[in-house]
């Protein structure tokens, strides 16, 4: 331990910041979805995610040595990557955005965040039912 | 495993309704028409689907889940085919585009059909958007547990 808030918090603030930009750009598809020769965006964020936390579900490394230095995973590094979403279906308008799809996708975003909210405010609670003592 | 897969899939399945309705719209706009760019009378247009692996990239790590990723498939649009059944035929001398015998070659297309295909259609997209309303219905139900 040592720490009050271990790494997953940092993650959890990370991966909610990621959610309500994805939002903005989810929305901003949503809104241009008849703009003639607009092009949709889309954020990634699990790979990067996992490359940072070495895919093995671990988010600190593991420490074979009492030497060692106490590593956390450095969560700043990790950075939601911009990709171009592309049309399966030609629109003759030149307009990429496929208007179920993304609806899909803000459904999912909306469902992910309240996942992490609801996984954060867990994670408070335990710590108020220790700092109360339990009560 | 992937709780939100089904939206994913279904919104193929959205999609591929959404363009149903697209052609079916256009097949019912020129169920007169005459003339083409391609030339002869308009042929009836419908669309042509299928079935994609909606998981790509497979890990093996769990059979069941390898057995469940292989079995699970989306919807793409491949192509738009033209219905190749013969012209409507029908004696018109009045009408420019009627051959010397004073028969015109109306578009293949019967607007019942077009009717039935169109409410089959919508109730496809609003099974579809059952699905997606009752998955994340299911993703908030498993968000109460333990509450």
């Amino acid at each position: 331990m040592g720490n009050l808030f271990d790494p997953s918090f940092k993650i959890l603030e990370k991966a909610l910041d990621f959610c309500s930009l994805r939002h903005d750009i989810l929305a901003a598809n949503v809104a241009n979805a008849e703009t003639p020769n607009y092009r949709p965006f889309d954020l990634i964020f699990k790979e990067e995610l996992k490359k940072v936390t070495n895919s093995k579900d671990r988010l600190c490394l593991i420490r074979t040595n009492n030497m060692h230095l106490a590593t956390s995973t450095d969560v700043d590094q990790i950075k939601p990557r911009l990709i171009l979403v592309r049309p399966t279906v030609p629109s003759p308008d030149g307009n990429w955005v496929d208007i179920d799809y993304q609806m899909a996708q803000l459904a999912e975003n909306s469902l992910m965040y309240q996942v992490m909210t609801r996984i954060l405010s867990q994670k408070f609670n335990k710590l108020r039912y220790a700092i109360n003592e339990g009560r | 495993m992937d709780p939100f897969l089904p939206l994913r899939i279904c919104a193929t399945g959205l999609r591929v309704q959404r363009l149903r309705m697209d052609l079916i719209a256009s097949n019912i706009a020129n169920v007169n028409t005459t003339q083409t760019p391609q030339g002869g009378p308009y042929r009836r247009k419908d669309l042509l689907v299928t079935a994609v692996p909606a998981v790509s990239n497979f890990d093996f790590s769990d059979i069941l889940e390898a057995n469940l990723n292989n079995s699970l498939y989306k919807v793409i649009p491949i192509s738009v085919i033209e219905d190749q059944r013969p012209f409507k035929v029908v004696y018109q001398p009045s009408h420019p585009d009627a051959d010397k015998n004073g028969y015109v070659k109306l578009p293949n297309i019967s607007p019942l059909e077009e009717m039935v295909n169109m409410i089959s259609a919508l109730r496809a997209y609003e099974a579809n958007v059952t699905v997606i309303n009752n998955t994340k219905s299911m993703i908030l139900k498993a968000l109460e547990i333990g509450r």
